[in-house]
C-alpha cells in the first residue's frame, strides 16, 4: 500500500478524532466568556487566535495524537499488523506524518491569518509578531503531535501521555526558567510572554529551524524505537544539529 | 509472613519475576525527569524547598503506577494473596524510589542551616510519602473494583490533590520554615496515616471479607 495513501488515512483519522474538536469548542467557550474590555477588535482576534494555536492546540493534539497512535495497542490490533507487507518502521513513519501535517496546516492557516490581521488599520506594533514568530505556530502544532505520538511508542502504557503532559508542563513552567535563555530551549512560540516570563533576546529564525530539529528528533525517536542501531546512527547526527541550532539561536 | 509467603517472595525477587512484572517505564521516566531537573538548576540551591517539592512531585508522579498488573485477572485465583502481592509491588517501587529522594536529600539539605536540616529533612519526605500513600491507596481500591491498571488515575489525583493543598487558606499544607511548618506536617502525617489505612484496607482480600464480617452479621440479624 502506497505510504501516500497510510499518511492519509492517518491524517483522516487523527482530524476525525472527537478530542481535536475540543479545540474549537475551547475556544469559543472562552471567547465568549471574555469580557473582551477593549472591545473584540483585531488586536482581540490576534489574540485569541494566538491563545487557540499556541496554548489550547498543543494540548489536545498532544492527546488526540497520542490516541491515535495508540488505537492499535489499545484495541490490540498490533499482533494482526504484524504479519502484513507493510513495515513497522513505514507505518509509523506515514503515522508520524500524517499527525504532524494536518496540525502543521492548521497552524499554517492560523499564522497566515494573524499576518493578514496585523495588517489592519489601527492594528498596535507593540502586539505584533515577527514573520520568524509566525512561521513558529505550525511547528508548535506538529510538534505536539509528534510528542503523541513518542509517548504512544515508548509509554505504551495507560496513562504515558499523562506522564509526559505533566512532565512536559512542569519542564516549561519549572525547570526551563531556570536555564538562561531557557524560553528558546523549550517546544515553544518565543512571541509573548507567558505567566510574567519573558522570553528575551532571541533569533526567531533559528528558533523555527531549532523546532524542526526538535519535530525530527521526535519522529526519529518514534520510528527506530525498537531499532537502537539505526536510532543511534540516524537520531544521533539530527540531535546534535538540533542542539546546534539551539545553541545559535540566543546570543 | 509465613515461611511459604517469605519463599515465594524470595523467589519472585530472586528470578527477576517481580521487577519484569512492574511498570518501569514510569520510574525511568521520574527518574530521568529528575536528573534532568537537578542538571537544569546547576547546583543551585538556594531554593531547597521549592526544589525538594518539585523533584517530589516527579517521583511520585512514577510511583503511581506501581499497582498496574495486566496479568491481575490470571493471578486473582493464585494462593498467593492480594495483601502480598500488592506489598511485593510496594516494597519494589520503595526500593526503587526511596534511595533516590535519599540522594536527592543528601544535595539539597548540607545548604541548609545546620539546626534546619532534620526538620526541613523529616517534613519535606513527609509529604511525598503522604501523597504516594494516597495514590496507592487510590489505586488499590481502583484494583478492587476491577481496574487491573489504575496508573492512569493517580496522575489526576496527584494533580488534583496538589491543587487542593494549595487551596485552602485555612489548612496551609505547602509552607516554609517558619511558625506554620510543624502544624502543616502534622496535618502532612495525619493524611499519610489515614491513606495507609486505606490502602491495608484495600489490600484484603475480598474473599475473606464474607468470611469475616458474616457471622457479625447473621447475629445482628436474628
Amino acid at each position: 500500500m502506497s505510504t501516500a495513501i497510510l499518511i492519509g488515512r492517518e491524517a483522516r483519522r487523527l482530524v476525525r478524532h472527537p478530542v481535536l474538536w475540543l479545540v474549537p469548542v475551547v475556544v469559543a467557550v472562552t471567547a465568549s466568556a471574555d469580557g473582551a474590555s477593549g472591545g473584540r477588535n483585531a488586536d482581540y482576534w490576534y489574540g485569541t487566535i494566538f491563545t487557540a494555536v499556541a496554548f489550547f492546540g498543543p494540548i489536545l493534539v498532544l492527546f488526540a495524537a497520542n490516541l491515535v497512535a495508540s488505537g492499535a495497542r489499545r484495541s490490540r490490533a498490533e499482533e494482526m499488523l504484524q504479519v502484513t507487507p507493510t513495515s513497522d518502521t513505514r507505518r509509523t513513519w506515514a503515522m508520524t506524518l500524517g499527525i504532524a501535517l494536518p496540525p502543521a496546516g492548521v497552524g499554517a492557516v492560523a499564522a497566515v491569518a494573524m499576518a493578514i490581521i496585523s495588517g489592519l488599520d489601527g492594528f498596535p506594533a507593540k502586539d505584533l509578531m515577527s514573520a520568524g514568530e509566525l512561521a513558529e505556530l505550525p511547528l508548535v502544532l506538529a510538534g505536539a503531535g509528534l510528542l503523541g505520538v513518542l509517548a504512544a511508542r515508548w509509554l505504551p502504557f495507560p496513562g504515558g501521555v499523562l506522564i509526559t503532559f505533566v512532565l512536559g508542563t512542569l519542564g516549561g513552567l519549572v525547570a526551563f526558567r531556570h536555564i538562561p535563555g531557557g524560553a528558546w530551549w523549550m517546544w515553544w512560540t518565543t512571541g509573548m510572554e507567558f505567566e510574567g516570563w519573558t522570553p528575551g533576546p532571541g533569533r526567531a529564525w533559528l528558533h523555527v529551524a531549532y523546532l524542526t530539529g526538535l519535530c525530527a528528533c521526535a519522529a526519529i525517536a518514534a520510528v527506530y524505537r525498537s531499532q537502537s542501531r539505526r536510532l543511534v546512527l540516524v537520531g544521533g547526527p539530527v540531535l546534535a544539529a538540533t542542539l546546534v541550532l539551539g545553541g545559535f539561536q540566543v546570543p | 509472613m509465613t515461611s511459604t509467603g517469605a519463599l515465594v517472595a524470595r523467589e519472585l525477587v530472586r528470578s527477576g519475576h517481580l521487577v519484569r512484572s512492574m511498570r518501569l517505564a514510569p520510574y525511568v521516566t521520574s527518574v530521568a525527569a529528575v536528573a534532568a531537573y537537578l542538571v537544569a538548576r546547576l547546583g543551585d540551591t538556594r531554593d531547597a524547598v521549592g526544589d525538594l517539592r518539585v523533584l517530589a512531585l516527579l517521583l511520585a508522579l512514577g510511583c503511581g503506577y506501581a499497582l498496574d498488573d495486566s496479568a491481575a485477572a490470571t493471578l486473582q485465583a493464585s494462593p498467593y494473596g492480594l495483601a502480598r502481592r500488592l506489598g511485593l509491588r510496594i516494597g519494589c517501587a520503595a526500593a526503587l524510589v526511596v534511595p533516590v529522594w535519599a540522594a536527592v536529600l543528601a544535595i539539597y539539605l548540607p545548604s541548609a542551616p545546620a539546626a534546619d536540616r532534620w526538620s526541613l529533612g523529616l517534613g519535606l519526605t513527609t509529604e511525598p510519602a503522604a501523597a504516594v500513600a494516597v495514590l496507592w491507596a487510590v489505586a488499590a481500591w481502583a484494583r478492587r473494583q476491577g481496574f487491573d491498571e489504575p496508573g492512569i488515575i493517580t496522575t489526576p489525583v496527584l494533580l488534583a490533590s496538589l491543587l487542593l493543598a494549595a487551596s485552602i487558606p485555612r489548612l496551609p499544607m505547602l509552607v516554609g520554615p517558619g511558625r506554620e511548618w510543624t502544624p502543616a506536617h502534622l496535618r502532612w502525617s495525619g493524611i499519610a496515616v489515614a491513606a495507609t489505612c486505606a490502602l491495608v484496607a484495600a489490600m484484603r482480600d475480598p474473599a475473606a471479607r464474607l468470611g469475616s464480617w458474616g457471622p457479625i452479621f447473621r447475629r445482628t440479624k436474628s
